[in-house]
């Protein structure tokens, strides 16, 4: 009796159980990876960026997907040399703009262009990625969070995007699309204003 | 079986009370969320605004395809620029006529059943969504997150133009284009008033 007594006693006062401990540094990494979700900016460009590559037959996945890794990653860099801590920047918005545009007209750049918009766009929201300051291996792995979280949002947003119109071929999806991109294209051009009057 | 006198005189106690409560908040509006509900609202809640959206979509169902879904895509974008001259403080003369205006000559465009080239439907549409822009984008600055309300008019614009098209489907009813032409009847009797200076 007294061992049941026991046993319930260590049953009912169960505490969490680590299979590995914390790697140091991994919050900060999962906080750069939700970083591209935490501003309306980003979240814009982004929408943009997947609506454009989704809506493309099959485009070019894989150097598109290249572009974004190195054009975030360059954009970080950059931001980590000059210390630049931005929260919007007016090459986002522009580059949300520009991709609206693209996907209200319906019309897909050559490869050259394309690929120049993505790593553009990835460019953009990297250099708005940088976290504060802070002891250099937290800001390293922050940033190589946020670098993946562009990647991989970017990555299963198109192809969602794709999968849908593959999916629902009737006509008003693709205007859909059409409309999603000019709203995002007219966001971007009142924003653009807003940080020229402001600044 | 049935309440006594006592409970019957507590329930009709209880009921104006519950018919005078005010809404309870569960949250404040600031920030990202007041600035995009005071976006979002500001169409709404201006009669001359709503009346010329729904105007633009009752139009663009009235015209067919591509007219339906052109002029949703052409007023957003248009009336951005318009926006953008607001926010940079571009002074436009007769805005409020121009508003007035358009609620006059859309709701016109459709009663009269006027069939003009797509091109020109659009530069009618695109001039008077400068006005609406303009109107909108003076108050930009001065939202709690000029971005969130920058998006929250455009979606509600979006939405009023849905629920033009979205009245117009009653066109495929018997009597449904009389019904689509009196609404345009309606809509341009209103922007005469808006003129007036009735509203």
């Amino acid at each position: 009796m007294t061992r049941l007594g026991v046993l319930f006693l260590l049953l009912v006062s169960p505490s969490l159980a680590w299979a590995h401990a914390p790697f140091p540094g991994i919050r900060g990494f999962y906080v750069g990876f939700l970083h591209p979700l935490t501003s309306l900016s980003h979240i814009l460009l982004i929408i943009c960026t997947c609506l454009l590559l989704g809506s493309m037959a099959e485009g070019k996945p894989r150097q598109c997907l290249a572009a974004v890794g190195a054009g975030a990653s360059a954009g970080i860099l950059i931001a980590m040399i000059a210390g630049l801590i931005l929260s919007t920047n007016p090459i986002s918005i522009v580059f949300a703009g520009i991709m609206g545009i693209l996907v209200v007209l319906a019309w897909h750049p050559d490869k050259t262009w394309l690929l120049m918009l993505i790593a553009g766009s990835a460019f953009a929201l990297g250099l708005e990625s940088l976290p504060d300051p802070g002891r250099f291996v937290d800001v390293l792995i922050t940033c190589l969070g946020s670098v993946a979280g562009i990647f991989y949002l970017i990555m299963y947003g198109s192809r969602g995007v794709y999968e849908g119109l593959q999916r629902w071929q009737a006509g008003w999806v693709r205007i859909g699309v059409r409309i999603a991109g000019s709203w995002i294209a007219a966001v971007s051009c009142l924003m653009l204003a807003f940080q020229i009057a402001v600044s | 079986m049935f309440p006594n006198p006592s409970t019957i005189s507590r329930i009709f106690l209880t009921l104006p009370l519950l018919l005078v409560s005010s809404t309870a908040m569960a949250h404040i509006e600031e920030g990202i969320v007041g600035g995009f509900v005071s976006g979002f609202l500001h169409p709404i809640y201006g009669w001359d605004h709503v009346v010329a959206m729904v105007a633009v979509g009752l139009w663009g169902s009235f015209l067919g395809s591509p007219a339906i879904w052109m002029l949703p895509v052409v007023f957003p974008l248009v009336m951005a620029l318009g926006g953008a001259l607001g926010v940079l403080g571009v002074p436009l003369p007769f805005v409020e006529i121009g508003i007035a205006g358009s609620a006059l000559v859309l709701g016109l465009m459709v009663a009269l059943a006027v069939r003009p080239p797509l091109s020109l439907a659009a530069a009618i549409v695109g001039i008077f969504a400068i006005f609406h822009g303009h109107a909108h984008g003076t108050e930009l600055p001065s939202a709690s997150n000029p971005l969130s309300y920058a998006i929250g008019f455009v979606m509600a614009t979006g939405l009023l133009h849905l629920a033009g098209i979205g009245f117009a489907l009653v066109d495929k009813w018997p009597g449904g284009a009389i019904a689509v032409r009196a609404a345009g009847g309606l809509i341009a009797l209103l922007g005469v008033l808006f003129l007036a200076g009735v509203f």
